[in-house]
């Protein structure tokens, strides 16, 4: 019996080295996520990866994971290593947390206008593959999220809604609901299918940037062109009165809500692309710094507006060599620095920003991150020209600015705002939220679009 | 920690090569054992461990109690206190929200949190199981006092098993406790543990996860926007999509475990081969349906008080198994539907038991005609079909959120409408070669388990080292990112 645990043990230990061996990149991420790296690990884990290419095992295996994402329809391979870079790519922040990230970005694109590149239809947007199930984030509360979560990026479509299921542990019956998934396709305001004829043609060039432009400089005139298009599994509708609102799992929250009210106030369609558990921290769950130029490209609205900054709050940032503690001044700075970043490439696209903050937690010590992480945030936008910072801490609070579970409808019923995390929010709630957040998108869909501060 | 993390992978590292050294140990094993099932349960969230503590400390408490009390009262009085701080804590934390917010619609009009505080307790993961272990336990010593277990440290251990406690199988302490500190292993243990560890893999991080991302969760987020042939392919591929999720994290966690050197329960044997719901009670969930039986099922009377009490009991025991998951409307009608369904094959087999008394004495001649070959195909494949059908139209209830939901998928599926989206060819041919291979390992009862474990038995220890590890990377590789969790870590 002897040998044959010593067998055990060493065929798990051997195999478990080897596995990590081949999978050095995630392992390299893991541990630069999980705090003050050693410098000597780091040293071993870097000679890891350059055995691990050197042997050639890792390149085959890559060319293996290139040969299979055909089945995977841009749910959640990344094929970016088998296509090459992206153009935002050089624009990753000095302070570069995981240099080792895969750029995301598949290769084949044809030149759109001012330096704007479009790709070809049906090429979709993927996600950075990860190591097992849990993103380098490791803290408490990124359990929980992680655990009302499973569903991958969501999609909706003005009132058409689309539930990341456990995303509302409460009262999605809304958004189950038949009657209400089939009205709005009675209602003609929505159907999967191609809506207008001209749907299909690709846009010519310069007619993205003209469409913004015309925008800018006067209100809407006639009836806005919607496009429907797949961005990885997501489907968006882009042209001159279309939004897109980006970010973490709160973001498609928010979308439920935020598209129906924003639909009903001047017929602006929202599109929102959502993964859950990203941030800008974690590239490995989502690199949204390399996708959000093509996520931009192939909608082309109006404004853009994110919410991201709850899975950040939990992780800490290398600013260069330096390794910055979350709740600390210099973790500020750096997410501040991250977020520029990120603004700085959207910002390219010509469009107009909102961020939108997280709402107030129930957990006392995440939200003194969070709001560490919505400061940051506000200071970066404030030092951008066509950024506004939309605060919703008070958003889901009770008269005394509290966290509340739930809260009064104007008719008077009770009814829960909260999932069962602290963090996440029911339908109810992100009614609450968009009601907050609306009045705060000014120009948006009256083609005003100037930035207020 | 979860299962499938590089977390457990290390924590395993470290706690594989100690459970073996350790073992002759007596007390410092038991120690050490309790240690690592409470950091990895702490690991999930340090105030659940605190719940599971308390449990197991009345659980050992009361078992013992039960066993001492002289009275048969003071039994009684004894096990109906572990039944009721069990099933209390399961329906608070489950039922807790539910009650508060039906008490504030029904009476909105008074001061909110007049009625009841508002707790919003978070349901802890695996209360469901390790209660369920608790009150099998002292059920037991209740029946019989020979199984009464006194040391501490082996009800702690036996409530807190790692590689069970999150999710079952529900293990009883009668086969359990006895393996403590007397594991066993050999070569085909360890080679039977791999290949568990690696078949629930492959179904959890490729089958299941491809299903649910590709196929299900489009399907049941939005069956309007698909064709009925799309949403009948998808509610087709839950099926396999649950079963793939929850067999493999029971391989995985029976991996686990052999290398370790414990046995645990099976939980499934080919369901989907069942020919009857009668067939396929037996080897679905099997450590859940075992326990609503002995425990609820036989304690209701079973079968022994009557054709209709029995359908009753049956009925009964199938509701309550349904709530089990959740305070839900579709599983208490997914556990309904299947109780009647239940009771249905319990009528036709009591009926056709009867008739065939009655054709045996009479006409010999007949019975045998239908027990020709071709009959009996088409009787097993009609069979089979039908049980299947019923199984689908069940896995909608419970896939779904609400009846409404449901109800949309079946709608959808009868409109007959082959206009609407469908999937990509890529996405249609892979779901299709999973779903085939799935159900042809389930009717044909393919044993893939013991044919690779013999193979990697046979192979020298570099090149078991080699496969295992590449079969591993590659399929991380096929893994999405933020693999959703067990389907059955909710419940």
């Amino acid at each position: 019996m002897k040998s044959a645990v010593v067998h055990t043990s060493l065929v798990y230990f051997f195999s478990l080295l080897l596995v990590c061996l081949l999978n050095i990149d995630n392992v390299l991420s893991w541990y630069e996520n999980g705090g003050e790296g050693r410098e000597d690990v780091l040293r071993w884990l870097a000679a890891a990866k350059r055995i691990r290419m050197e042997t050639g095992i890792g390149p085959s295996l890559d060319r293996f994971e290139c040969a299979a994402g055909f089945m995977f329809e841009g749910s959640y391979k990344d094929k970016s290593k088998c296509d090459g870079g992206s153009r935002h790519s050089a624009h990753n922040p000095g302070g570069g947390g995981t240099p080792h990230v895969r750029s995301v970005l598949p290769a084949p694109v044809r030149a759109g206008v001012g330096g704007a590149s479009r790709r070809e239809t049906g090429d979709q947007v993927e996600n950075g593959l990860l190591w097992a199930n849990e993103p380098p984030e490791k803290s408490e509360s990124q359990l929980i999220v992680k655990s009302a979560l499973t569903g991958g990026s969501t999609r909706l479509e003005g009132n058409r809604k689309a539930p990341s299921e456990g995303l509302l542990a409460e009262k999605n019956s809304e958004i189950n609901d038949p009657a209400s998934s089939k009205r709005p396709r009675a209602e003609g305001s929505y159907d999967s299918r191609p809506v207008h004829a001209a749907a299909n043609e690709p846009a010519a060039p310069g007619e993205r940037l003209a469409s913004v432009k015309d925008l800018t400089d006067s209100p809407s005139v006639g009836e806005p062109a919607l496009v429907e298009k797949t961005i990885g599994n997501a489907s968006v509708r882009s042209g001159p009165r279309s939004l897109l609102l980006v970010g973490d799992s709160l973001a498609y929250g928010l979308a439920i809500s935020l598209g129906k009210d924003i639909k009903q106030r001047d017929g602006t369609e929202l599109s929102c692309f959502s993964k859950v558990s990203s941030g800008l921290l974690n590239p490995n769950v989502f690199n949204w710094e390399k996708n959000i130029g093509t996520l931009i490209d192939e909608a082309q609205p109006q404004s853009v507006l994110i919410m991201m900054g709850a899975n950040d709050a939990n992780n800490h940032i290398r600013d260069g060599g330096k390794l910055c503690m979350v709740e600390t001044p210099e973790w500020a700075d750096a997410y501040e620095k991250r977020v520029l970043n990120f603004l700085n490439l959207v910002s390219e696209s010509n469009t107009r920003v909102f961020w939108i903050g997280v709402p107030v937690v129930r957990e006392e010590w995440l939200q003194k991150r969070i709001a560490l992480a919505n400061m940051a945030a506000k200071n970066a936008c404030g030092r951008m020209d066509n950024c506004r910072f939309v605060d919703t801490h008070g958003a889901l609070c009770d008269e005394r600015g509290h966290y509340t579970n739930y809260l009064k409808e104007p008719n008077g019923t009770i009814v829960k705002i909260r999932a069962k995390d602290g963090i996440h929010f029911t339908v109810a709630g992100s009614k609450f939220l968009s009601r907050t957040v609306l009045p705060k998108l000014v120009g948006v869909g009256d083609g005003s679009l100037r930035a207020e501060k | 920690m979860g299962l499938i993390s590089l977390y457990f992978a290390l924590f395993f590292l470290v706690v594989l090569p100690l459970n073996w050294a350790l073992r002759t140990t007596g007390r410092l094993y038991r120690f050490f054992l309790l240690g690592a099932c409470y950091v990895f349960y702490g690991s999930q969230n340090p105030k659940f461990l605190l719940l599971l503590i308390h449990f197991s400390f009345w659980t050992w408490l009361l078992g013992l109690g039960i066993c001492e009390a002289c009275r048969s009262w003071l039994r009684k009085g004894l096990l109906t206190f572990h039944l009721v701080i069990g099933i209390g804590g399961l329906l608070f934390f489950k039922y807790y929200d539910l009650l508060y917010e039906s008490l504030n619609q029904a009476f909105g009009f008074i001061r909110l949190g007049a009625l009841l505080p508002d707790l919003d307790p978070i349901v802890p993961v695996g209360v469901s199981f390790f209660t369920f272990q608790g009150l099998s336990y002292t059920i037991d010593v209740y029946r019989d006092q020979q199984r009464t277990v006194r040391s501490p440290l082996d009800i702690f251990i036996f409530m807190a098993f790692f590689p069970t406690v999150l999710s079952g199988p529900i293990m009883r302490a009668a086969n359990f406790i006895p393996q403590i500190g007397k594991m066993h292993h050999d070569m085909k243990s360890s080679s039977d543990g791999f290949i568990l560890i690696l078949m629930g893999l492959v179904k959890k991080l490729v089958l299941s996860s491809y299903l649910f991302e590709h196929v299900v969760q489009p399907v049941f987020q939005a069956p309007y926007d698909y064709s009925s042939l799309s949403v009948a392919i998808g509610v087709v591929g839950y099926s396999m999509q649950i079963l793939c999720d929850f067999s493999g994290y029971t391989d995985l966690v029976t991996g686990i475990a052999l290398l370790l050197g414990y046995s645990i329960p099976p939980n499934f044997n080919h369901p989907y081969s069942a020919r009857n719901l009668k067939e396929f009670w037996p080897r679905w969930h099997m450590s859940l349906s075992s326990w609503l039986k002995d425990y609820l099922y036989i304690p209701l009377g079973g079968n022994r008080r009557g054709l209709v009490r029995k359908y009753f009991n049956i009925l009964i025991t199938m509701t309550l198994g349904g709530l089990w998951h959740g305070a839900n409307w579709n599983y208490l009608f997914w556990g309904v539907f299947h109780g009647m369904g239940l009771v249905a094959t319990h009528m036709a087999s009591d009926f056709r038991g009867r008739i065939s008394l009655f054709r045996n004495r009479e006409t010999p001649i007949r019975r045998a005609r239908w027990d020709s070959r071709t009959a009996s195909t088409i009787t097993a494949v009609v069979s089979w079909l039908s049980t299947f059908v019923f199984l689908l139209i069940g896995w909608i209830f419970f896939g779904t959120k609400s009846l409404g939901q449901a109800a949309a998928l079946l709608h959808r599926i009868f409109d007959l409408d082959l206009v609407g989206k469908g999937f990509s060819h890529y996405v249609t041919v892979a779901a299709l070669c999973i779903i085939a291979t799935v159900l042809l390992h389930e009717i044909f009862r393919i044993r893939f388990r013991e044919v690779l474990s013999w193979f990697f038995q046979t192979l020298p220890f570099v090149f078991q080292v080699a496969l295992l590890s590449l079969l591993i990377a590659v399929l991380l590789r096929l893994a999405p990112d933020g693999v959703p969790q067990f389907v059955y870590y909710q419940f």
